[in-house]
């Protein structure tokens, strides 16, 4: 399990290296519509079509919680990503992040939760998707759950 | 024959008197030893005693400094929703000043056109060191546009400091800032010794010559007029001893300054001393040691005291109410040239120094600068989360910094919208002033982090916090659950699903019938469950929480994250369930997390004084809820702030801001609730009377109002949910709860779980012209 941990943690960090930094965010949506053409903007938040640009004071953070993890310090590269996602909340590749930390911590019910919650916001991002299920799994076979890891390996190799 | 048996006794009695009279003899002889045996091995145990607790204290006392309590620091980042009024309040709470030149000096800052260029101070935290630099920031339509540095390159993320918002302090409300002696101007020890003990190097702890010496003054004038105590003995009796003037004190003091001596050094006792010295006043806040005493009196480091002000500080040893250079000026500037003529004469000084010292006004500032921000509302939820963890000796004297979510401006934000709230609603509504009360209570989306807490209308009252402590009832917030209950069972409901909302009485326990009303008073046939959340109508939402169960709802409702017991009466679906502000915002903060709820947290992380990290409350999150039922829930949430009982939002929030939320009202308009969310916070208000008297105020026209003023005051995202990749949105006929065009007369989008979807389609009602319409663009497509 350790060698897939080291395996996730890797192609994390490489994925969040190779990220580069978007431009400001624009505020606001669409204004709420009378004539109901569509439903509401605000219940369609765009999906974040690539995960890796992220505003970049989200992205430094993302960086200073690798090089944390690196150095196997999980508590600061838990509250990195914490900051992390202060700035980026809907960011799916955070929250993986933050998944994989709390397996290394062993905390392997809040790494199920947290790839759960990646995998909200990864719509349409099947190779985020899949890494988020094969954190689900591993968790779940921590946690003893057999049945739970191989169901959540099937949907990872469906993907 | 035989002899009388007394004269045998008698002389049998003889020796015996002899052998007890020897007996008595020889005890007596021993009698004087036994008694100093007893008095040495008492002594020896008593000294065991002193010294014992002279070791096991010193050094805790040494150290005991009160917890400190500061807020979140500002984050810097480009993109922020932010903008150059926020950035200047916090500027102003970390009392930064204004410079014309360029920002020179850490803590001073420029404005310029557009924002600002700021000289950060730097500091350390539990989430890494932040170097002083200079920062230019740059503001655009609510915004942070632009932040580099002072040579033009962008700075990703900065950081201004964070505000100490509270120390905890002992019982007896000693506040100090601890320095070493290597910290302190060297004159100030040696002033403090040519004055207070001019032998201190030479005794070890009591000093004959000076008890001598006062003897002789206290005979000559016959009354106590010097004490004799070395500084050593005043340490103890500060440390150990009480104020009490008695020979068994003095001798016990005594006995303890020798022993103090025997285990440190003399700069150890007399760093501690200067750390430990009374030396003022401030309210309730005793001023001790060095360190707070020249923040206080000169506002400035005591590294940076010049000599008239260290012989002020050394004067003030004698007496800090008698010499206090505020009240008595005259006292204290005798008193402080008194010191400096004693430091000449000791040589620590040379004549012209003194003259020149002499001659320098006290120079105390006329009011100390609070180094506290206070927030007492949000510190009641900080001791509260403290005590679950922290003995309260621990937080008044180990020193512990203790980091908190707090977001000063969003506070700030949040008070100024419930004061001015409150008084507006009071002036429309023909009230007397301070009728009303409120609360209120800020959280992140994601996080569970605690923005603000505000427990009343006035923020400097340290009262009754009923953020946390008032249990009022909810009224329809409680209806989130009931909905939330439904939706998780998208074969049995769905949006679209036609509820009845004819009259009902139901017959529960001995003989009792439940009545419910709609707000309006009237029925509405049978509606969707979209438009009976929507416009919050009772007596569907009863019938629709019986139909689920009691049991099942209550469940949810603490699922989502009502602490409170909930009874299981029929009343409970329309909220006459008592729960503080806080836990609704709990439960609000879950729904707006797709189900997952992030448990609050107010504190960050607790960290020890040399810096390394005792506890941090890291982010946790729980899934409570299907994100597809959740989803739903907030479709129709959201669609209230557009369309239903919450609909003056529109007027009250910027442009295109979208938000969820629900009005809650209760029996006779006790109480007047909003919560909602918008994409990163989560807001809370309830408006009621302390003595639960009617207000005449709905949800919708007492505390949405305010909650509308909180989210505009922090600059709310607006709502961006993302979509289940298993739901889909499609048009329906209310009137029926099927299918229907989306340019049919009265179509509403809805979405829906796949595989839920309402089989069937309804009649379209549109015109004959806007049919063919349609019926051509689909001939082009």
């Amino acid at each position: 399990m350790n060698i897939r941990f080291l395996h996730i943690a890797l192609v994390l960090t490489l994925a969040l290296l190779a990220g580069c930094a978007s431009g400001p965010g624009t505020r606001g949506s669409a204004s709420p519509t009378e004539t109901q053409a569509a439903p509401p903007s605000g219940m369609q938040a765009k999906a974040i079509r690539d995960a890796r640009a992220m505003p970049a004071a989200a992205l430094s953070l993302a960086e200073a919680a690798d090089r944390a993890a690196r150095a196997r310090d999980w508590p600061q590269a838990s509250r990195q990503l914490e900051r992390a996602l202060n700035i980026a909340p809907r960011n799916p590749l955070l929250w993986q992040r933050l998944a994989a930390v709390r397996y290394s911590q062993g905390e392997y019910r809040q790494a199920e939760t947290c790839a759960f919650k990646s995998n909200g916001y990864a719509v349409g991002d099947a190779a985020l998707q899949k890494m988020n299920w094969r954190i689900i799994g591993a968790s779940r076979n921590a946690l003893g759950d057999k049945a739970g890891a191989a169901q959540a390996q099937r949907r990872a190799e469906a993907l | 024959m035989g002899r009388p048996s007394s004269p045998r006794k008698r002389p049998s009695r003889k020796p015996v008197r002899a052998r007890k009279r020897a007996a008595q003899t020889r005890r007596s002889r021993h009698w004087p030893w036994l008694v100093l045996l007893v008095f040495v091995v008492s002594a020896g145990l008593y000294v065991a005693y002193l010294n014992h607790l002279i070791v096991s204290q010193f050094e805790a006392k040494r150290y005991a400094l009160p917890a400190r309590v500061y807020s979140s620091p500002l984050e810097l980042y480009t993109g922020e929703r932010i903008d150059r009024a926020d950035v200047g309040e916090a500027l102003r709470l970390l009392h930064f000043h204004q410079s014309g030149n360029s920002a020179a000096n850490p803590g001073s800052y420029q404005a310029l056109g557009g924002g600002y260029l700021i000289h950060t101070r730097g500091f350390s935290s539990p989430d890494g060191d932040e170097p002083s630099r200079i920062l230019r920031v740059r503001f655009a339509e609510g915004r942070l546009q632009g932040l580099s540095s002072a040579d033009g390159k962008a700075v990703a993320l900065a950081r201004l400091a964070p505000i100490l918002i509270a120390k905890i302090y002992p019982q007896t409300h000693e506040d100090r800032i601890l320095v070493r002696m290597s910290e302190l101007p060297p004159l100030l020890p040696k002033a403090l010794v040519s004055v207070e003990d001019r032998r201190f190097y030479q005794h070890h702890g009591v000093d004959p010559v000076a008890i001598g010496r006062a003897l002789v003054a206290d005979l000559r004038a016959r009354r106590f007029v010097q004490g004799g105590s070395t500084l050593t003995q005043q340490l103890v009796k500060n440390f150990y001893l009480s104020n009490r003037r008695s020979l068994w004190r003095k001798f016990n003091e005594a006995i303890m300054a020798v022993l103090l001596e025997l285990h440190y050094h003399k700069r150890t006792i007399l760093e501690t001393y200067l750390n430990e010295v009374y030396l003022g006043q401030d309210g309730r806040r005793a001023i001790h040691g060095v360190g707070l005493a020249s923040e206080f009196y000169f506002g400035r480091p005591v590294q940076r005291l010049d000599t008239a002000q260290v012989a002020l500080l050394v004067a003030l040893v004698r007496g800090p109410t008698y010499y206090d250079p505020r009240r008595h000026p005259e006292r204290a500037l005798a008193r402080r040239n008194l010191v400096l003529k004693e430091m000449a004469r000791a040589g620590e000084i040379s004549a012209a120094a003194m003259r020149r010292a002499q001659s320098e006004p006290l120079g105390v500032i006329r009011k100390p600068v609070s180094s506290v921000t206070p927030f007492p509302d949000f510190l009641d939820l900080v001791r509260a989360q403290l005590a679950r963890d922290y003995r309260p000796d621990d937080l008044r004297t180990e020193g512990l910094l203790i980091y908190t979510t707090l977001r000063p401006l969003v506070q700030l934000a949040a008070q100024r919208a419930v004061d001015q709230g409150l008084r507006a609603l009071e002036q429309r509504h023909g009230m007397k002033r301070d009728t009303l009360e409120a609360a209120a209570v800020v959280t992140s989306v994601g996080n569970g982090e605690v923005y603000a807490v505000v427990g009343g209308r006035r923020a400097d009252v340290d009262g009754f916090n009923r953020a946390l402590d008032a249990r009022r009832s909810i009224g329809s917030l409680f209806k989130a659950a009931t909905y939330l209950t439904a939706l998780e069972q998208p074969t049995r409901y769905t949006l679209a699903t036609l509820l009845d909302d004819k009259p009902l009485a139901y017959r529960y326990g001995q003989g009792k019938v439940w009545t419910p009303q709609n707000y309006d008073r009237e029925n509405h046939g049978e509606v969707t469950l979209m438009d009976a959340l929507v416009h919050s109508y009772n007596v569907s939402s009863a019938r629709l929480g019986l139909d689920l169960g009691l049991p099942e709802v209550i469940k949810t409702a603490h699922d989502l994250g009502i602490a409170q017991t909930i009874p299981d009466y029929p009343a409970t679906l329309l909220g006459a369930v008592p729960v503080p502000p806080i836990e609704i915002a709990q439960m609000y903060q879950t729904l707006a997390a797709g189900g997952y709820r992030a448990p609050l947290r107010a504190i960050q992380a607790v960290v020890r004084p040399r810096g390394d990290t005792l506890q941090r409350y890291p982010l946790k999150v729980e899934r409570m809820a299907p994100a597809d039922a959740v989803y739903l829930l907030d479709a129709a949430l959201h669609e209230v702030t557009r369309r239903g009982t919450a609909q003056s939002l529109r007027k009250l929030l910027p442009q295109g801001m979208e938000v969820a939320g629900k009005t809650g009202t209760t029996n006779d308009l006790r109480d007047s609730w909003f919560a909602g969310f918008g994409g990163r916070e989560v807001t809370v208000v309830w408006v009621g009377r302390d003595d639960n008297k009617p207000t005449g105020l709905t949800g919708a026209t007492g505390a949405l109002p305010i909650w509308a003023s909180i989210m505009r005051g922090i600059h709310a995202e607006s709502l961006q949910m993302t979509q289940p990749a298993n739901v889909d949105w499609l048009t329906i006929d209310p009137k029926t709860g099927l299918r229907t065009q989306d340019y049919c007369s009265g179509a509403q989008w809805m979405p829906f779980v796949k595989g839920s979807e309402p089989k069937g389609d309804s009649p379209c009602r549109a015109s004959p012209v806007r049919r063919a319409i349609e019926w051509f663009k689909g001939l082009l497509q």
